[in-house]
């Protein structure tokens, strides 16, 4: 009868609900025969909600629009418009590819032909002034993972044309000479080349472990965007907030701690935490033509070995250590053969912990506490529970709604942990693989190109 | 010697093939997003059908201060001398002293225009965004003030931190040549 | 170890990192954020004390109407408008007449023998029994009708968008028009900021009319005059809130008036003289929402106070303790 009886018997609804969303875990094993089916009905009823929502948001439009006559003014008084300025201009946009398209193309000719660390570094103070500084740090291509997978994931999104280049081009040109972009072209990698102090040389098995963060960061960051949650390398780029010069304390917070880090552990973000920085080794690893330390032939002078500030550059194989250690192709194979065995504990662990993940969605968040705690529902001072409220959304079609998230959660955070076993099993396998190594050569996967063992290499062309 | 020629000719191809097979992936990837890119900008709009006026814009926007003003439909607006935006509610005397002001920085100025109407205009460089006066015009006046994001100010970050948290769902992506959504466009279009 | 200091230094920065990274996924949580620091606060006010609330809801009925748009009474019939219908209910809620019209109608008015309804920019006349006896329509662009009330002569019909009074004979025949402007008094007319312009006549005879831009209620003489009036303007209970309230008002037998406010939406009665009495319903009874509408109110002979309540859609029925 009215509203009020109807808000309460919601709640009641809603106590009914309680299961469901608490045990999805269980009910999308059930589910998932007809899962297709079921999103196909989803996506039709989504479809019918959005039209519907469309009708009902035009009308409300004409409606306010047209509400009533303004007053008639004998002053000659003449209305003004409100005032919207316009956004930065598209053809700035293109602009900005252009540069980067550019600058690109100029560290690819520092690293590799003319071979000058000074020119990278006077690169990458352009960078950190127009990219960082200018250009406010946004958008850039670590963060353009998440719109690439945004557009995936959502019908009603698609990445412009600036954002897939700012996307590719860096990968391309990995693809073919290595890590250029992180040499001379990414502002985040430029504010902490400058800071490098006093590098120390991290133990190789604490390299090796930090290494799998970004793994981790970038699994992450792609499951939140997929399911629309968050884009969190945005919203924790630590740099950003500098770059801007204005921010939250604690972004500024975790910039200058970074910072202070990168004196000591050269450029951290670069190679603890960027998600790009993934992408990026696994292109350069196989990039045709990359920086070489020596310009023709190495004299073993090991005048390189402690240039590099990132411990990327590996030295020659010690054959006799590698028989005394005994790692050999039994190691091999049993290292190979438990990778199925990583990848289902991260597929077991990923379904293990899609419920707590899911916890990141607004959505499901707000579902959850309603069910948990339904008195939150008389707390006033709670904005987003007084919101659902008066949006006259009933409880079952929020908590519906949070379950489809949730069913994205339970296939995505498995197909994230099925990733990371596999980088971990193949991590694992690498640790026992051994190339035959007879000069110091830069780890393609690592090398940021930056040439500063360049300038160690007594070696003349 | 020539074992080690066959290695490493060996290797060249697997690392041939291998960045083959990447390039075709990204390739693929370029593709599948090509197919629906869009040549436009995006940029971040407030609804003001939707709004709440729950005041985060003022709070969490990374701009301080933020990048989302009131602006005012004066095609809606009633020129009236008794302005619910402009005043508080318990503010009888019809005085403009800052007391009776609702807006906590005074950025809202009052012109007289004739009797009996006033005009109401936003000063930019005082309003932080707080919704204050919105809620006040839209539940007592002809909801003529709104809140939009003024894209001189905002950075356009790649995920606004107002949208994470908006209760209203309010603030979307739209399409940069239709960066804003102004209430009433009736007597003035665009 | 060589490089003490500097290990503890960076574990210390690593915690740093993550407790702010860890700390601020936590922190913008519904139940974590904190409540609007610039809270539109009109709380105080929604608050009455009990001993000035004067009625009490003994009933309410469901209208029907998808968009409930307005009421009057008569007697112990009450007539209601909404869609493109015209109800009459006896105050038992039984249904007496029904009647589709093509247009919505905005407004009801019952005078004597004859039933008026605006749609907007004309009047339609229907006699009790709800056949069409005439229509006259309202010149003008922005015409915009939100109210009508006759006396024995005379029926007059607010114009909201031209800020006017029109004044016809029973027939039809438009006599005058007034703004309200009234020489030697600081009153300067009509003030319609939004469509909302009430209008009634009293047991004697008066004309009264809402001047909504500054909260006053005004009487006229047939002609126009402005005889007299009184204000009441801020948020607290006794007065009227925000801008264009009272958005409707009508009159208990004795002259009083029962008005009803949009916003801080609540139904209230004062005496003629315009002195506060008591409060009909607060606005705790009401949605909370941001355009709380004025419901549309009315009296029925037995001094029962009928309020339209158009967001939940309902008649609500309130009687006197
Ligand atoms: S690793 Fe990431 S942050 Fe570092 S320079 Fe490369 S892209 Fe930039
Ligand atoms: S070019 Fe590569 S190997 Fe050389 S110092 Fe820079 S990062 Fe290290
Ligand atoms: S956060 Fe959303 S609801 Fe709150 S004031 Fe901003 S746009 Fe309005
Ligand atoms: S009340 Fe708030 S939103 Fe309105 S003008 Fe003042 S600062 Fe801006
Ligand atoms: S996009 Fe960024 S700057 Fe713009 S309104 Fe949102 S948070 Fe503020």
């Amino acid at each position: 009868m009215n509203q009020k009886t109807n808000i309460e018997s919601s709640y009641k609804l809603q106590a009914n609900s309680h299961k469901p969303l608490v045990n999805s875990n269980l009910l999308s094993k059930m589910n998932t025969e007809n899962w297709d089916c079921k999103l196909a009905v989803m996506k039709y009823a989504k479809f019918v909600l959005f039209t519907f929502a469309f009708f009902l948001s035009t009308f409300a439009l004409s409606a306010q629009q047209q509400r009533f006559p303004k007053p008639e003014f004998d002053s000659g008084y003449t209305q003004p418009s409100p005032v919207t300025p316009e956004p930065r201009a598209l053809a700035l946009e293109y602009f900005d590819v252009l540069v980067l398209l550019l600058v690109l193309s100029a560290a690819t000719y520092l690293a590799l032909k003319s071979r000058s660390r000074q020119g990278i570094l006077w690169l990458s103070i352009f960078t950190l002034a127009y990219f960082g500084f200018y250009r406010n740090g946004c958008i850039c291509s670590i963060g353009s993972i998440q719109n690439m997978v945004l557009s995936f994931f959502d019908p009603g999104y698609s990445v412009s044309i600036t954002t897939l280049l700012f996307f590719l081009l860096p990968l391309l040109f990995a693809l073919f000479f290595g890590r250029v972009f992180c040499a001379g072209a990414c502002p985040l990698g430029a504010i902490q080349d400058l800071v490098i102090m006093k590098p120390i040389s991290l133990p190789k098995w604490l390299n090796k472990t930090l290494g799998l963060i970004p793994y981790i960061y970038l699994a992450l960051a792609v499951l939140f965007a997929a399911t629309g949650t968050d884009f969190i390398i945005c919203r924790y780029d630590p740099f950003v907030g500098i770059f801007r010069m204005d921010a939250k304390f604690h972004m500024i917070v975790l910039g200058v701690a970074f910072l202070l880090m990168g004196m000591f552990v050269a450029r951290p973000y670069c190679r603890f935490l960027c998600p790009y920085g993934v992408l990026l080794s696994w292109m350069s690893r196989f990039s045709k033509w990359h920086l070489a330390i020596t310009p023709s032939k190495c004299i073993q002078c090991k005048l390189c070995t402690t240039s590099c500030p990132f411990d990327a550059i590996d030295f020659p194989t010690n054959e006799k250590e590698v028989v005394k250690s005994g790692l050999g192709p039994k190691r091999f194979v049993t290292y190979a053969l438990i990778i199925p065995l990583w990848v289902a504990l991260g597929v077991f662990v990923g379904n293990r912990s899609h419920t707590f993940l899911s916890k990141a969605n607004p959505t499901v968040y707000l579902a959850e506490l309603m069910i948990s705690k339904p008195e939150i529902k008389d707390d006033l001072d709670n904005i987003d529970v007084q919101t659902f409220r008066a949006s006259g959304e009933s409880m079952d079609e929020l908590v519906l709604e949070a379950e489809a998230i949730r069913d994205k959660f339970y296939t995505g955070s498995m197909i994230a942990g099925g990733f990371l076993g596999l980088v971990i099993g193949m991590t694992l396998l690498n640790t026992v693989v051994f190339r035959k190594r007879q000069d110091y050569e830069p780890h393609k996967g690592n090398c940021l190109s930056c040439a500063r063992c360049v300038d160690y290499c007594p070696v003349e062309k | 010697m020539e074992k080690k020629n066959k290695a490493q000719s060996r290797r060249k191809f697997i690392r041939n093939g291998a960045r083959l097979s990447l390039l075709l992936s990204l390739g693929a990837v370029s593709a599948a997003a090509l197919r629906k890119v869009t040549t436009d900008g995006y940029v971040w709009q407030i609804d003001p059908f939707k709004c709440t006026q729950c005041g985060r814009c003022a709070t969490e926007c990374v701009m301080t201060p933020s990048a989302v003003k009131c602006i005012h439909a004066f095609d809606l607006c009633g020129y009236c001398d008794l302005c619910g935006g402009y005043l508080k509610p318990d503010a009888n005397a019809r005085s403009t002293a800052a007391e009776n002001q609702l807006c906590p920085t005074a950025a809202i100025e009052r012109k007289f225009i004739e009797e009996p109407y006033f005009e109401y205009h936003i000063n930019e460089d005082l309003c932080i965004g707080c919704a204050k006066c919105v809620k006040g015009c839209t539940s007592f006046g002809n909801g003529s003030l709104h809140l939009q994001i003024m894209h001189h100010l905002c950075v356009n970050c790649n995920e606004c931190s107002i949208a994470r948290v908006c209760p209203s769902d309010a603030i979307s992506r739209v399409q940069a040549s239709e960066a804003y959504k102004v209430k009433g466009s009736w007597t003035n279009p665009t | 170890m060589k490089n003490k200091g500097i290990v503890i230094f960076l574990i210390v920065l690593a915690v740093v990192i993550i407790a702010v990274m860890v700390g601020d996924w936590y922190s913008k949580r519904p139940d974590r954020m904190e409540a609007n620091k610039f809270e539109y606060n009109i709380e105080e006010f929604r608050k009455v004390p009990e001993e000035l609330i004067l009625f009490k809801e003994v009933k309410n009925f469901r209208v029907g109407f998808e968009n409930p748009a307005g009421i009057t009474s008569s007697g112990d019939t009450i007539y209601l408008v909404g869609d493109q219908k015209l109800k009459a209910i006896d105050i038992d809620g039984q249904l007496l007449l029904e009647i589709d019209f093509q247009d919505k109608p905005t407004t009801v008015e019952v005078e004597g023998e004859n039933i008026y309804l605006a749609f907007g920019k004309s009047v339609k006349v229907l006699n009790r029994a709800g056949e069409i006896q005439d229509e006259w329509n309202i010149e003008g662009e922005n015409t915009y009708v939100t109210a009508i009330s006759g006396k024995e002569d005379f029926v007059f019909v607010a114009d909201a968008g031209n800020r006017k009074i029109l004044r016809y004979t029973k027939n039809g025949n438009l006599l005058d028009s007034f703004e309200g402007k009234a020489d030697a008094d600081d009153l300067h007319g009509f003030i319609i900021p939004s469509p909302y312009f009430d209008i009634d006549v009293n047991e004697y005879g008066d004309l009264w009319a809402v001047n909504p831009g500054i909260h006053s209620l005004e009487q006229y003489t047939d002609n126009g005059n402005l005889r007299e009036h009184w204000q009441a303007s801020g948020a607290q209970t006794e007065n009227f809130s925000g801008c264009c309230n009272p958005a409707h008002f009508c009159f208990l037998e004795d002259g009083s008036f029962v008005t009803s406010e949009k916003g801080l939406v609540r139904i209230k009665i004062y005496k003629s003289s315009g002195e506060f009495l008591g409060v009909v319903a607060p606005p705790t009874k009401f949605d909370d929402k941001i355009e709380g509408q004025a419901p549309d109110v009315a009296v029925d002979n037995k001094g029962n106070i009928y309020a339209l309540d158009f967001d939940r859609k309902v008649l609500r029925v309130f009687e006197k303790n």
